[in-house]
């Protein structure tokens, strides 16, 4: 980093690749958010048939853990969606009343589903990440506008991972791709802003090593400068002309 | 203005310029091939919704035709389109088609073409198919997905959706306020990197090369050790160098042979010599020759190296301003006998008091054992601070975790003040603290904001993460620093005596000027920017980055009118008047939520409290000097300002307690607007007080 310009393209280049940097992070959560979104609003739809059949069957005077027909129709919603890895429907305090896997039901339902079941948006739907897959919910109601129990629908995690993963890389690639163009352009524009930056700089120091009249900014300095040089040489050489004369 | 000044600001401005020109040139290449990106992979997955959507339609179509309703006659099918808009804000239209693609029923705006589109054979052999293809097709700005409806005694027709292709446009623009964010961040980086990496040498190149032309040109010829920088300022000073010494080496061989002539000389040559000896007094008597002790001087460098370290030190603890209310808000327990609201501002008031009761015991420690050195303890200490704070459990732990950090802060703001008055002399001290303000202005820019973004998307505790590794950078960044000088002698510069805090506190003039004004100030800033606005602007449904985006707006304000206004009370403008309308104009900011309590009702509060503080907060410590001549006297000016830095600091403390206090009895709205018109009520009567009692003449002088 001998010279000045060197050290202001790596100026140029660090505050770029922070700028670029900064808009392929925020272009990378923005797209895992929005698939993330629409794959979880999309799994979300299979929901409406199950919550119009329970708030029938609770209208009917159904016991909500009592209705026969619940599980047929969670296996055919499951079966709408490839992506749904299974559907549970649990009760306030966590038991799982319904769900497509066998087994499943009667056991208790993961506290993080019943926490985030707790927290829901305005639209009355929750969502979990865990390691394996997504869960995504809303809340079953009756007539009477009370929560009498939660739809978990469960679906594949590596689907919207693999979607992200594929975004990251290309985001990646765009990011690289720029920030080698800057590399080739950010020398170039600094080369020709920093020309009268080097241009002052070769006036003085050609002034200094030849007779050129010096300009620029520093001009009338280095003028007096060499005014003041050349007397006292001219000083000098005088003196040492009459030493050698008179010895 | 110096030459080297004007012309060192000329490059600045222009490579600051270019490099601007360059960052929103990458920006937009990247946000277009970005887009690109988004709505290659967006519009099939949103394909594929639009077929699970249009699935769960078809059925109820189905429904009711399988119910014995003419596929012709249904009602309220419109309705249910309507309906799935809601929903799915991505679709623009829908349409249900019969076996020649005329259209039955639809809801919201058609496509261009779209008639022809539903019409066309390769269309209407989709009503063969018996599965939906999620291929969509784009048509007149809409990707239409198509869909057949089929009963059991055969085909209907087709169902049409249709996908807004503006969508992908307005998820990209969603981020583009913090695309903006980040252009403003990198502006401001640019210039601090510039100083870092080349201002600092350039300037002081510069500076070297404006002084060796003067010294020359006075005809000062003294050989000096040069700095030996290999740029092109560097060549040139070798270049004078190299002349200087030639002419030195040809003036020290004048005198040696001069004085040999004269020792051989005979006494009538001697009368010849004379001559040149005259000729040689006359060079010593206009030019001086030889070599110096002196070096040329660094000026700034060494005070230059300060504003890095302390830059990266103090940008981790504001990138954690708009988002530590809402990390405590997750950590919350209850404490008995205390509401969540001042639980909420407890860590940020213990920081506050830790940091302004730690001051004036760090301040003989960093001299102890050296400023360097202390940065680096500090700097540790806040990184372990951080890394605590970022695994934090309960609030519990995290008020101790908070109070590292606040220890950790503390003797880095101390010792780098410590490092600042060690390097500068009484000519060069307020440029000192020019350049330790504005660092400290810098980062409170950049930080919230990047803070912000960051807790939004990977979440508080990896934002404290980031903060530990900034902290962590730092203590690199101040291992570069000269090794400076221990001063064991020195000793704690304690708090001022109990006597002269509440002579002071008694003090009507004294307590004009730090309780009307200087403790509102802060008030304003730690109850209304640290702790009101990060959790108000979550309240109404915003984001942690928006939170970050107003504390930027607030910062930027600062650095853009402090200045004007330290000028304008340089150049004569009543300091008084400029404190007094300050505190007036951030008063009026609050009632704004009288109107509203929407976003951009807050931005007008956080802007006019921006430029309320900015025009206030230059003349508030000058004023002391102004007013308490007496006091000065009475009590010395360590003691009067060590007083008033205090109180001033406590007020910082204040300020989120009393917000919080506020909070609880009237809500965030009313907590703006109380403080507002504390600092209003505090704004008049400061004008009136200082009208009664103004500075002395003496002092004025």
């Amino acid at each position: 980093m001998k010279s000045t310009r060197a050290r202001f393209v790596i100026v140029a280049l660090m505050v770029c690749t922070f700028a670029v940097g900064m808009a392929t992070f925020l272009n990378y959560f923005k797209y895992k958010a929005a698939v993330g979104e629409t794959v979880r609003s999309r799994v979300l739809v299979v929901t409406n048939p199950i919550e119009t059949s329970v708030q029938a069957s609770l209208a009917l005077g159904l016991n909500f853990a009592e209705l026969g027909i619940l599980n047929g129709l969670l296996a055919r919603q499951k079966a709408s969606d490839t992506l749904i890895i299974g559907i549970d429907v649990f009760d306030p305090a966590g038991k799982v009343l319904y769900s497509t896997e066998t087994g499943r039901a009667g056991q208790a339902a993961p506290k993080s589903w019943l926490d985030a079941s707790r927290l829901m948006n305005k639209k009355d739907e929750w969502s979990v990440e865990e390691s394996q897959e997504l869960v995504t919910g809303t809340a079953l109601k009756n007539n009477f506008d009370l929560t009498v129990g939660f739809l978990a629908v469960r679906y594949s995690r590596a689907y919207v991972d693999s979607a992200t993963g594929r975004v990251a890389n290309e985001l990646l690639l765009t990011a690289l791709a720029v920030l080698v163009i800057v590399v080739l352009l950010a020398p170039l524009a600094l080369m020709l802003i920093m020309r009268q930056f080097d241009r002052d700089m070769a006036v003085v120091q050609k002034a200094l090593e030849s007779d050129a009249p010096p300009e620029g900014p520093f001009g009338e300095a280095v003028a007096q400068m060499k005014l003041n040089l050349r007397e006292a040489d001219s000083g000098l050489s005088s003196a040492q002309a009459e030493l050698a004369r008179l010895t | 203005m110096t030459t080297e000044n004007t012309y060192l600001k000329k490059i600045y401005w222009r490579i600051s310029s270019v490099t601007m020109l360059l960052v929103i040139l990458a920006l937009a290449a990247n946000s277009y091939f970005s887009h690109r990106t988004f709505e290659a992979e967006l519009v099939p997955e949103t394909a594929k919704k639009a077929v699970t959507v249009g699935a769960s339609v078809s059925n109820l179509i189905l429904k009711a035709v399988s119910a014995g309703v003419d596929y012709k006659a249904l009602y309220g099918v419109d309705k249910a389109f309507t309906e799935v808009f809601a929903a799915n804000p991505e679709f623009a239209y829908m349409a249900a088609t019969d076996m020649a693609g005329k259209v039955l029923y639809q809801a919201g705006k058609q496509p261009e073409g779209g008639a022809a589109h539903f019409a066309s054979p390769l269309v209407l052999a989709r009503l063969k198919q018996s599965t939906p293809n999620q291929d969509s097709t784009l048509v007149g700005g809409q990707y239409i997905v198509t869909l057949p409806l089929a009963s059991e005694s055969g085909p209907l027709g087709l169902l049409h959706i249709g996908i807004d292709r503006t969508f992908v446009d307005r998820i990209v623009m969603e981020i583009l306020l913090d695309i903006l964010v980040v252009l403003v961040v990198a502006l401001f980086f640019t210039l601090e990197l510039l100083n870092f990496m080349a201002g600092a040498r350039l300037e002081s190149g510069l500076h070297n090369l404006s002084q060796t032309l003067g010294r020359i040109r006075s005809g000062d010829f003294t050989s000096r050790v040069a700095g030996s920088s290999q740029d092109e300022i560097g060549r040139i000073l070798m270049s004078i160098d190299a002349l200087v010494v030639k002419l030195n080496s040809r003036y020290q061989m004048l005198t040696r042979d001069l004085q040999a002539a004269l020792k051989s000389a005979s006494y009538g040559q001697r009368a010849e010599l004379q001559v040149v000896v005259g000729q040689w007094e006359a060079l010593r008597a206009k030019f001086r020759f030889g070599s110096s002790a002196d070096s040329p001087t660094g000026t700034d460098a060494g005070l230059n190296r300060i504003r890095a370290p302390l830059f990266v030190f103090i940008m981790a603890e504001e990138l954690t301003r708009s988002f530590l209310p809402g990390y405590i808000n997750t950590l919350l327990v209850p404490i008995p006998g205390l509401s969540p609201q001042i639980v909420i501002g407890l860590p940020i008031v213990l920081f506050m008091l830790i940091v302004a009761l730690g001051q004036p015991y760090l301040g003989g420690w960093s001299e102890r054992v050296g400023r360097r050195r202390a940065m680096m303890i500090g700097a540790f200490t806040a990184t372990i601070g951080f890394i605590a704070t970022a695994m934090a459990n309960t609030l519990y732990d995290l008020l101790l975790w908070r109070s590292i950090c606040a220890v950790g802060y503390a003797m880095v703001f101390v010792a780098a003040q410590g490092y600042i008055l060690d390097h500068s002399g009484p000519r060069d001290r307020a440029k000192g603290f020019a350049l330790f303000i504005g660092a400290i202005m810098v980062a409170t820019v950049c930080g919230p904001s990047i803070g912000g973004i960051l807790a939004d998307n990977i979440g508080y505790r990896m934002s404290f993460a980031v903060a530990a590794v900034l902290a962590a950078l730092s203590i690199a960044i101040i291992q570069l620093l000269p090794l400076d000088r221990h001063n064991a002698e020195s000793k704690d510069s304690k708090l001022p005596a109990m006597k002269e805090i509440l002579g002071l506190l008694a003090n009507r003039r004294f307590m004009t000027l730090t309780g009307l004004a200087a403790i509102p100030a802060k008030v304003v800033l730690t109850g209304v920017c640290f702790y009101l606005v990060p959790l108000y602007i979550v309240s109404i449904g915003s984001t942690q980055s928006m939170a970050g985006r107003m504390l930027m707006v607030y910062a930027v304000l600062m650095v853009l009118i402090v200045p004007i206004a330290a000028a304008a009370a340089d150049k004569g403008s009543s300091r008084e008047r400029l404190v007094a309308a300050g505190l007036c104009i951030s008063g009026l900011g609050g009632f704004l939520l009288l109107s509203s309590a929407s976003f951009w009702v807050i931005f007008g509060v956080v802007f006019t409290m921006g430029v309320g503080q900015a025009l206030s907060i230059a003349a508030q410590s000058a004023l002391v000097a102004d007013h308490c001549h007496d006091e000065i006297r009475q009590f010395g000016s360590d003691a009067v300002y060590g007083v008033y830095r205090l109180l001033e600091r406590l007020g910082n403390a204040l300020g989120p307690l009393l917000a919080s206090i506020l909070v609880i009895y009237y809500g965030y709205q009313g907590a703006f607007v109380a403080i507002s018109a504390f600092v209003l009520v505090c704004g008049i009567v400061f004008a009136l007080m200082i009208r009664l009692d103004p500075p002395s003449k003496e002092a004025a002088a």
